[in-house]
């Protein structure tokens, strides 16, 4: 093995200007089985503690380089090289950044609770009634809910959990969770009269628990339900404009 | 000097940073609609759309630098995420805090250590709290962040 194969096979051990431990190590073998006869003179170069344990890349073993054969000019050259394959660190961050937006992304479009990106919660060409393939529910928007409030008479129900009630719900609603069993719900409204206008809201637009909330009801015997499809979201935002 | 317990408290905040954001992480990720409408009761002068993606992308960017902070892979990135994520938090939950805004800070879940709903729960889950418990998160992050070089290996 002459210098200027010996040097091949480093350059290839160490492959491109950037690598990972894994790839390093792959490379390293790579060589070594194409130039079995450089192993030694590899491992001189490419040993498995020159890996720097933070940043996962190779740092060039300077010390073993002085009673090396290919102490030339190239491998320091090459040593500059792998200096520079250390990615900077504004890199690394968008990196880490572009996973996570990859990440949700594939999640939300799998997930049929998540918030869609492609609805507008405050937007009017909401339809008037969504169907659940058993019933027909008409939808009301929160500035038809706040005028029904303001009247007296409304019973503002929230469908989702309890605990999200607590955290966060429209003044003057009352929690009934859509998972409440029939016997929960008939206590619950047992009160009301069956013509008792109400609306049923949850979270946001994509969200479902005030729409089932609301068929159950209507089976119930309940004549006047609409569901605020828009949910607390739609709320929130109306309130938030109103107060710029 | 470096000591060892330097090094030992090093490693005890870095896991301590990871854990909390991975809570938070998958917090957020249970529900992320509740997440969505707790961004929206914050009342930041932002669009809609942009929450909604902040929704999304968040709990993601919590969990990878949780993640990447307990098993010690890109420190430096990690943390610098961490500082980012912390001091953000500090300013809206600060800015909440200032506009005396009574809301759930939407950071952790506290259900299953039996505190949602209660006063703790509530103190916990308040803005004041969230911005006090972000600063001194924030504070952590930038120690780590300032100890640890490109070249520094980690104690695992």
């Amino acid at each position: 093995l002459n210098q200027r194969e010996a040097q091949g096979c480093i350059k290839l051990a160490l492959g491109g200007r950037r690598f990972t431990a894994a790839q390093y190590f792959f490379r390293e073998q790579a060589a070594v089985e194409r130039c079995p006869s450089a192993n030694h003179r590899l491992n001189r170069f490419c040993l498995p503690h020159d890996l720097d344990p933070v940043t996962k890349t190779a740092s060039y073993p300077v010390r073993n380089s002085i009673d090396c054969n290919f102490r030339d000019r190239s491998i320091l050259d090459m040593e500059g090289q792998t200096n520079k394959a250390v990615r900077s660190l504004p890199w690394r961050m968008l990196g880490i950044l572009f996973t996570a937006i990859a990440l949700g992304l594939v999640f939300n479009s799998f997930n049929p609770m998540a918030p869609s990106l492609s609805e507008n919660d405050s937007d009017s060409a909401v339809p008037n009634s969504v169907s659940l393939g058993i019933g027909t529910i008409p939808t009301v928007k929160w500035p038809g809910v706040k005028a029904l409030l303001a009247n007296g008479g409304l019973v503002l129900i929230d469908a989702r959990s309890f605990e999200s009630y607590e955290t966060n719900h429209i003044p003057s609603a009352i929690s009934i969770p859509a998972e409440i069993s029939d016997s929960g719900l008939n206590l619950k409204t047992s009160k009301y009269s069956r013509s008792q206008p109400i609306v049923v809201y949850c979270a946001s637009e994509s969200c479902h628990l005030s729409a089932a909330l609301a068929l159950r009801l209507r089976q119930l015997g309940f004549t006047n339900v609409q569901d605020m499809k828009g949910g607390l979201a739609e709320y929130l935002l109306a309130e938030q404009e109103s107060t710029k | 000097m470096k000591t060892a317990f330097n090094l030992d408290l090093r490693v005890i905040l870095r896991w301590i940073l990871g854990i909390l954001l991975l809570w938070a992480a998958l917090s957020k990720l249970a529900n992320v609609q509740e997440f969505y409408t707790s961004l929206l009761a914050y009342k930041l002068p932002s669009s809609p759309i942009l929450l909604k993606l902040v929704s999304i992308v968040l709990p993601w960017l919590e969990l990878l630098c949780g993640l990447m902070l307990i098993a010690s892979i890109d420190l430096r990135a990690a943390l610098l995420w961490a500082n980012i994520l912390f001091a953000i938090f500090a300013a809206i939950t600060g800015l909440a805090w200032a506009r005396g805004l009574n809301i759930s800070c939407g950071c952790l879940h506290l259900d299953f250590l039996g505190l949602e709903g209660n006063a703790m729960g509530h103190f916990l889950e308040s803005a004041a709290f969230a911005c006090v418990r972000a600063v001194i998160l924030c504070a952590a992050a930038v120690y780590l962040f300032k100890g640890t070089s490109e070249k520094t290996p980690a104690p695992v």
